[in-house]
Order: C-alpha cells, then structure tokens, then sequence
C-alpha cells in the first residue's frame, strides 16, 4: 500500500528566512555584514545587531560562533532603536553539564538586568537559541543551548537555557557580550516563516 | 552618559558599523557580574567536592549514589 504524502507548497516562504541587520555596533574592536547577513566581529566587547526583529516574523533563530580572550559569562539583553534595555527583568534558567563529570548543574538568574546565557571561553564556543514575541506586546522568551570548550579543564561544558523577560514593549535588536575579555567570531539571524 | 557612537564601517560591510564603548558604570557592572558568576561557581564546586568527601567517608562513590537516585 502506498501512503500518499501531503506537502504544503511553500514555495519562498518555507523555512527560515536569513536577516540582514540594518546596523551593527561593538563596544571594542571591529565588525562587519555581508550581503547574505553574516556577522563577522573580532575583539569586540560586545556586538549589537540593529534592526533585526521586525514585523515579518514573529520567531527567530540565532546563531553564533565565538572565542573570547577570556573564560567568562555570556550574556544577552533586547535591544530598540540602538539602545540595550538594562531594566531588571531578566529572568534565566539553565542546566549544564561537563565532560569531565555526569553530575549536572543548575543556575539560575532572576531580576536581573540582563539574561545569563551561558559561557564564552578561551576555545571555541557556540551558542544558538530562539526569540518568541521581540517585536510584539508580550513577555519575550528564549529557549537555547551552548556549548564551550575550553583549552584547560572543564574542556567542555554544554548548557540548556531559557529566559523570559518580563517586558511587554517592543525591540528591534539585541546585545551579546561576555562578562569579561572580548570577543571575536560569527552570528547570523534567521525568521522563522509561518 | 553613554558616549556617542563612531563609524567604523569597513569596505566590505553592506550596512553601518558603529563603536559603541561602553560606559564607566557599564564596565563596572559587568565587572560585579563576573566577579559575582566566579564566586558562584567557586561556591558550587566547594559544595560538590564537600559531598564527595562525605559520601566517601560513608563508603559510597558519586557513581554508586546516581545508581541511588535513578
């Protein structure tokens, strides 16, 4: 018996759909957009990307390659017309986990004026997570996950996270940046197509 | 007072690029944050290794308790 396969035809519009920031901001460093959106910065103690949440799409992926100077905190914060919204009502939740143990960690962060996301390390690191609700009037929520390396021990940690922020205003961008050192690699955004 | 972004956009950019240094206060927040995160995980891991040298003294490996725990 053949089971017959129904498809929608999307067309354009399946999938994800690349954005191009319409600017792009580092608190040190240098930074850079192709035409294909592809964020390149280097030695940058933050990278903000403006522009990216628009009425389009309601969800978006973001990824991001990097390597920082330092073994530090990542962390996140919305952003509107090129300005971090820094209010405390950041709210993060995270379990990890090691290579060189099988016990997994809790952490937490409530209150705060910008979302713990992980780690940025000496070796490469690479963190991807989805944004509901940027550029509607609702509460945001993230739900991601991380991985670093490290050259000295723990070499590896991975991490699963969400944040919600307790915000009902509208955003058009985002801040990443660690807590210390600077960082250097690659991000790019994706839509989501309904 | 934030300080008032540069133009940095290189050649091969398609859209603008701006340096935004952060603040005095920016840096000294960040500073407590990752002093604070540090401290944390200090913390964690003191605690762990203070539950390992207790379930050793009963006798009990950290694998031997996840059997427990399953």
């Amino acid at each position: 018996m053949t089971r017959s396969r129904q498809t929608a035809d999307w067309g354009s519009r399946a999938g994800l759909a690349k954005i191009i920031p319409s600017s792009v901001a580092v608190g040190s460093g240098t930074g850079s957009a192709d035409t294909v959106g592809n964020v390149t910065f280097s030695g940058a103690s933050s990278v903000s990307l403006n522009g990216v949440f628009t009425s389009t799409y309601d969800n978006y992926e973001i990824i991001i390659n990097h390597t920082c100077s330092a073994n530090a905190s990542a962390y996140f914060r919305l952003r509107n017309a090129g300005s971090d919204y820094t209010s405390s009502t950041y709210y993060a939740g995270m379990v990890s986990y090691f290579t060189d143990t099988t016990t997994l960690y809790g952490e937490t962060s409530a209150a705060a004026a910008q979302a713990y996301i992980g780690e940025v390390s000496d070796s490469k690191a690479f963190t991807k997570f989805s944004i509901s609700g940027a550029l509607i009037a609702e509460r945001k929520i993230l739900i991601g996950t991380t991985y670093r390396t490290r050259v000295t021990g723990p070499t590896g940690k991975g991490s699963t996270f969400g944040v919600f922020v307790n915000s009902t205003s509208t955003y058009d961008g985002f801040t990443f940046y660690p807590s210390s050192g600077t960082i250097t690699g690659t991000m790019v955004v994706y839509g989501y197509n309904d | 007072m934030p300080k008032e972004p540069i133009d940095i956009t290189p050649a091969d950019s398609v859209v603008p690029v701006y340096l935004e240094e952060p603040t005095e206060e920016e840096l000294a927040q960040r500073q407590a944050e990752h002093e604070a995160a540090e401290a944390a995980k200090a913390t964690r891991e003191a605690t762990r290794e203070s539950a390992l040298a207790k379930l050793a003294a009963l006798g009990l490996t950290e694998e031997e308790l996840k059997t427990l725990a399953v």
